[in-house]
C-alpha cells in the first residue's frame, strides 16, 4: 500500500473549484461525525471557497453544503 | 404502552430536515415547552389529533444526525432512546427526512428502526422534489424498511392528512409494526458488549444495550454502581467505542444506500443555483462580513424604529389604567400596592413585548432563511480567538433581544468550554432591557446634536454603548479562554442548509412562544421585584417614617406648597426614611467614587433583579405618580442638585459612569437562573456575576474620575 498512499491528498490542500472523491479519513473521531452528516468514502467533494480571517472552508459534498474548519478538511483524504 | 395513559409519538430527524414545520402543522397552537427529565434542553410538546376520537402526544426532539451525539441537543435523542423506561420513550416515531437529500438523512432512521419502535417515515420537501423533477418510489422504501412511508411537505401542507392516517394506523395496530427487519446485525465484539450491558441493566433490545455501551459514561439514568460494572465489563473485552461507531455507520449506509438509490429517479438537476449564487456574495471573504454588519445595523435600527409606537401605546395605556384605578380604589395601602407595585411591575414587563417580538421576528426570519449558519461560517475563526465557536454568533445576536433565549441557543455548541464561555459572555451584549436606561441617561450625557450632516450624536452614543458591550464580551471571552483549561476537542462541522423562503407560520409561532416565555418567566421575577421594591420604599422604621412625614408637612406648610407639591415632598422624604432609603445610604460610600448618590444606589440595588426596574425606581424615588413617563423622570432628575457640591447630580460624568455601569454589570436574576440551569452549578453564575459587576465597577470608576 506504500505506493498507493502517494496518490492521496487532503481536502484542505485542494484548489478551490476542483472536485475529488473521498477515499478515507485521517481521524476516527472526525470520521464518525463527518459520516453521520453524510460525507462518506466515495462522496464527491469540492472546496467552494475559504472563510474570511483565515478560517475554514465552504465545502460541497455530494449535494450537501458544509462549513469545515481547516483541521476538519485536513482529515478528509481524497483520491485522484 | 408501558402503563402510560397517553400515546407518545416522537418527531425525530436530522437538523434542517424541516421538522419544525411538520410539528407546527400537526399541532398548531396546541403546543408547549417543557424540559426533558434530568436535563435542561427545551422539549417542545404538542397534541396531535389522529381522528375524531383519538389524539396523541407529540414530542419534538432536537435535530440529530445519529445516536452518536455531538452536542447537548443531540444527546437528548440518544439518551431518551437508550432508556426503555424513560417517561419520554415513545410509542411510535415519525422520522422526518428531506427527500432531496434522502441518502444522507436515513442513518438515524435505520438506528431507531433497530430499537423495534413502530415508525412512520415522512419524506419532507415533496414540493421541492417535484420542482426538481425528483421522483420517489415509496413502495420500495416501505418494503425495505418495513414501515409506512408518506411523501409530504411541511411548507405547503400536502401529505399531512396522509401522515395523520398513517399515525392512526400505528396507534390502532400498536405493536404489530414491530415485525421489522434488523438493519444492523451486531458483529461479535458489539454482541459481547451488548450482552455485558444487558447483564447489568434491563434493556428492550440488543441494539439499545449497545447504545448504552457507547454512552454509559454520561447517561444520567445509570447508577454509579451500574456505570462501574459496565465500565469494568467493557474494559475486559477491550471494547473500542469510536471504532465501533464508525464501522456501524459504514455498515448501515452500505445497506440502505443502494435501496435509496433504486427508489429515487431524477429527471432534472437538483436546483442549488439560487443558493450557490447567494452564497457567492453572502459568504464572500470581503462582502460577507460587510453584509453581515449592515444587516445587524438594519435589524437594530428597525427594532428601535418600529417598536417605539406600540411601546408608547402600552405606556400610555398603563398610565391611564393607573390613574383610573388610583381614583376608583379607595385611598390606602391597597391603592398604593395596585398602582405603584403591581401596575408598575406589569407595565415594566409588557412595555418590552414590542421590541422582543420584533427582534425575535427578524432573528427567526434569518434562521428560517438559513442565514445563521452562514454567519457561523464567516466568523468561526474570529470567534475562536475569543474562546468562542462560530455557532456562538447566534447567541451573541439573540443576546441583543434577551440573554435568556440566547443562552439557551448555545446547546448546539458541542465543545463544553466554548459553550460555557458563550454562556458567560453573552449577557455583556446590550439586551432590550437596557434600552430604557440608555434612553434616559444619554439625554444627560450627550447633547442632541447633528454631526457630519446625518448622524445624531445621541444615536451614535447609543451605538457606542452597544459596541462597548460587544468589546467587553470578546475581551471577557479571551480572558476566559486563557484561564479555563479543556482537553475536549472543538468542532465547527456545520451543515449550510439551502436557502428557503421563510415559512411565516413557523416564524410567527416562534415569536409567540418567546414572548409568552418572556412574560411568564421573566415577568414573574420583574413582578416580584416590583412588589418587594414597593414594600421596601413604602415602609421603614415606623418612628422615622412618621418623623419624615411630619417634617415634610411642616416644610410644605412654611413654603406654602400646593397639594401636588406637598404630596411629592412627603413621598420623597418618606422614601429617604424607608428601608429602601436605608439600603441606599448603606451602599452610598461604596458607589460614591463612581459619582452615584444614595438614590442611584437604590436604583442599582433594585436593578440587580432586572435592569428595566431602573426607570421605575427612579420614578418612585423622585416621587412622581406615574412611573412610566420617562420624560418627567428625566426632568426631575435634571433638577437634582448634589447638596455638597451644589452642582447637578446628573452631570456628564455621573451619567456616563452610570451608563457604563449598566452596559457591563450583571443585573438580571433571570439570566443568572438560566445560567445556573444550563451549567448545572452555582459556580458559573456566581463567577459571571462577580466578573461582570467587578468590570462594571472599575470601568465606571475610571470614567467618573476621568470626566469629573
Amino acid at each position: 500500500m506504500a505506493a498507493a498512499t502517494t496518490s492521496f491528498f487532503t481536502l484542505s490542500s485542494m484548489p478551490t473549484g476542483v472536485s475529488g472523491v473521498v477515499s478515507h479519513f485521517g481521524d476516527q473521531h472526525l470520521a464518525g461525525r463527518l459520516m453521520a452528516m453524510g460525507v462518506l468514502p466515495g462522496s464527491r467533494v469540492e472546496l467552494l471557497r475559504s472563510a474570511p480571517f483565515g478560517g475554514g472552508f465552504y465545502v460541497k459534498a455530494d449535494n450537501l453544503l458544509l462549513a469545515l474548519r481547516s483541521e476538519e478538511a485536513q482529515s478528509i483524504l481524497i483520491r485522484q | 404502552m408501558s402503563g402510560r395513559s397517553s400515546f407518545t409519538i416522537a418527531l425525530v430527524g436530522n437538523p434542517n430536515c424541516g421538522k419544525s414545520s411538520i410539528f407546527n402543522r400537526l399541532t398548531g397552537l396546541n403546543q408547549k415547552t417543557g424540559n426533558f427529565p434530568g436535563v435542561t434542553v427545551d422539549k417542545k410538546e404538542g397534541t396531535v389529533r389522529l381522528s375524531d376520537t383519538s389524539e396523541a402526544k407529540l414530542i419534538d426532539f432536537p435535530g440529530a444526525y445519529s445516536f452518536y451525539p455531538n452536542s447537548q441537543d443531540e444527546r437528548i435523542v440518544a439518551q431518551t432512546f437508550s432508556q426503555a423506561d424513560s417517561p419520554d420513550f415513545p410509542d411510535a416515531v415519525v422520522y422526518v427526512a428531506d427527500v432531496t437529500r434522502l441518502e444522507k438523512h436515513l442513518l438515524l432512521f435505520a438506528q431507531i428502526r433497530d430499537l423495534g419502535i413502530p415508525m412512520v417515515l415522512a419524506l419532507n420537501m415533496a414540493d421541492v422534489a417535484q420542482r426538481e423533477g425528483l421522483q420517489v418510489d415509496t413502495n420500495t422504501l416501505a418494503e425495505f424498511f418495513k414501515t409506512q412511508v408518506v411523501l409530504l411537505s411541511g411548507r405547503t401542507g400536502e401529505g399531512i392528512p396522509e401522515l395523520r392516517t398513517a399515525l392512526l394506523h400505528v396507534f390502532q395496530k400498536g405493536d404489530a409494526a414491530r415485525d421489522h427487519q434488523i438493519q444492523y446485525e451486531l458483529p461479535p465484539e458489539e454482541f459481547v458488549a451488548s450482552r455485558t450491558v444487558s447483564s447489568v441493566i434491563s434493556t428492550a433490545s440488543a441494539y439499545q444495550a449497545l447504545l448504552i455501551a457507547h454512552h454509559y459514561e454520561w447517561l444520567p439514568f445509570l447508577t454509579d454502581q451500574q456505570r462501574q460494572q459496565i465500565a469494568a465489563g467493557l474494559k475486559e473485552i477491550h471494547f473500542n467505542s469510536v471504532k465501533s461507531q464508525v464501522e456501524e455507520t459504514l455498515e448501515r449506509y452500505g445497506r440502505f444506500s443502494p435501496v435509496v438509490a433504486s427508489a429515487l429517479h431524477r429527471s432534472g438537476m437538483p436546483n442549488g443555483r439560487l443558493t450557490a449564487a447567494m452564497d457567492r456574495v453572502l459568504t464572500h471573504r470581503v462582502a460577507g462580513p460587510i453584509i453581515f454588519f449592515a444587516l445587524m445595523a438594519l435589524i437594530f435600527q428597525s427594532v428601535f424604529a418600529w417598536a417605539s409606537y406600540p411601546m408608547d401605546w402600552i405606556e400610555q395605556g398603563f398610565g391611564m389604567l393607573g390613574s383610573w384605578l388610583g381614583a376608583v380604589v379607595p385611598e390606602g395601602w391597597i391603592n398604593s400596592l395596585i398602582t405603584e407595585g403591581i401596575l408598575a411591575g406589569l407595565g415594566g414587563i409588557l412595555v418590552f413585548i414590542p421590541q422582543i417580538a420584533i427582534l425575535f421576528f427578524l432573528i427567526s426570519l434569518l434562521e428560517e432563511l438559513g442565514y445563521m449558519a452562514r454567519a457561523a461560517f464567516l466568523f468561526d475563526r474570529v470567534m475562536r480567538w475569543f474562546g468562542l465557536n462560530g455557532r456562538s454568533i447566534v447567541a451573541l445576536i439573540s443576546g441583543g433581544a434577551c440573554a435568556i433565549p440566547a443562552i439557551m441557543s448555545t446547546r448546539t455548541i458541542s465543545n463544553w468550554k466554548e459553550r460555557l464561555i458563550t454562556i458567560l459572555v453573552t449577557p455583556f451584549i446590550s439586551c432590550s432591557a437596557r434600552i430604557p436606561v440608555y434612553t434616559v441617561l444619554i439625554g444627560f450625557a450627550v447633547p442632541s446634536k447633528t454631526v457630519a450632516g446625518i448622524f445624531n450624536l445621541q444615536g451614535l452614543a447609543f451605538m457606542g454603548l452597544y459596541l462597548l458591550g460587544l468589546v467587553a464580551a470578546l475581551l471577557a471571552g479571551w480572558i476566559l479562554k486563557t484561564v479555563l483549561r479543556s482537553r475536549e476537542r472543538s468542532f465547527l462541522m456545520l451543515e449550510l442548509p439551502q436557502y428557503r423562503t421563510p415559512v411565516l407560520r413557523n416564524v410567527g409561532l416562534t415569536v409567540w412562544e418567546k414572548v409568552r416565555a418572556f412574560v411568564v418567566e421573566a415577568g414573574t421575577i420583574i413582578m416580584l421585584i416590583s412588589l418587594i421594591l414597593w414594600a421596601l420604599s413604602s415602609y421603614g422604621p415606623s418612628d422615622q417614617m412618621q418623623m419624615a412625614e411630619q417634617e415634610a408637612l411642616q416644610l410644605a406648610a412654611t413654603q406654602q406648597l400646593d397639594a401636588t407639591a406637598t404630596h411629592d415632598l412627603v413621598s420623597a422624604r418618606r422614601i429617604e426614611a424607608s428601608w429602601a432609603g436605608h439600603l441606599g445610604k448603606w451602599i452610598e460610600p461604596a458607589i460614591e467614587p463612581l459619582g452615584f448618590d444614595w438614590k442611584i444606589g437604590i436604583a442599582l440595588i433594585t436593578s440587580f433583579a432586572a435592569r428595566e426596574v431602573f426607570v421605575g425606581t427612579m420614578a418612585t424615588i423622585y416621587s412622581i405618580g406615574s412611573t412610566d413617563d420617562e420624560l418627567s423622570v428625566r426632568q426631575r432628575m435634571a433638577k437634582e442638585i448634589n447638596p455638597r457640591t451644589g452642582l447637578p447630580v446628573y452631570g456628564v460624568a455621573t451619567a456616563f459612569s452610570l451608563l457604563i455601569f449598566y452596559v457591563l454589570a450583571m443585573q438580571c436574576m433571570s439570566t443568572l437562573a438560566v445560567v445556573k440551569r444550563e451549567t448545572n452549578s452555582w459556580k458559573w453564575p456566581l463567577l459571571q456575576f462577580i466578573f461582570m459587576t467587578g468590570m462594571a465597577y472599575l470601568a465606571s470608576w475610571a470614567t467618573y474620575q476621568l470626566l469629573s
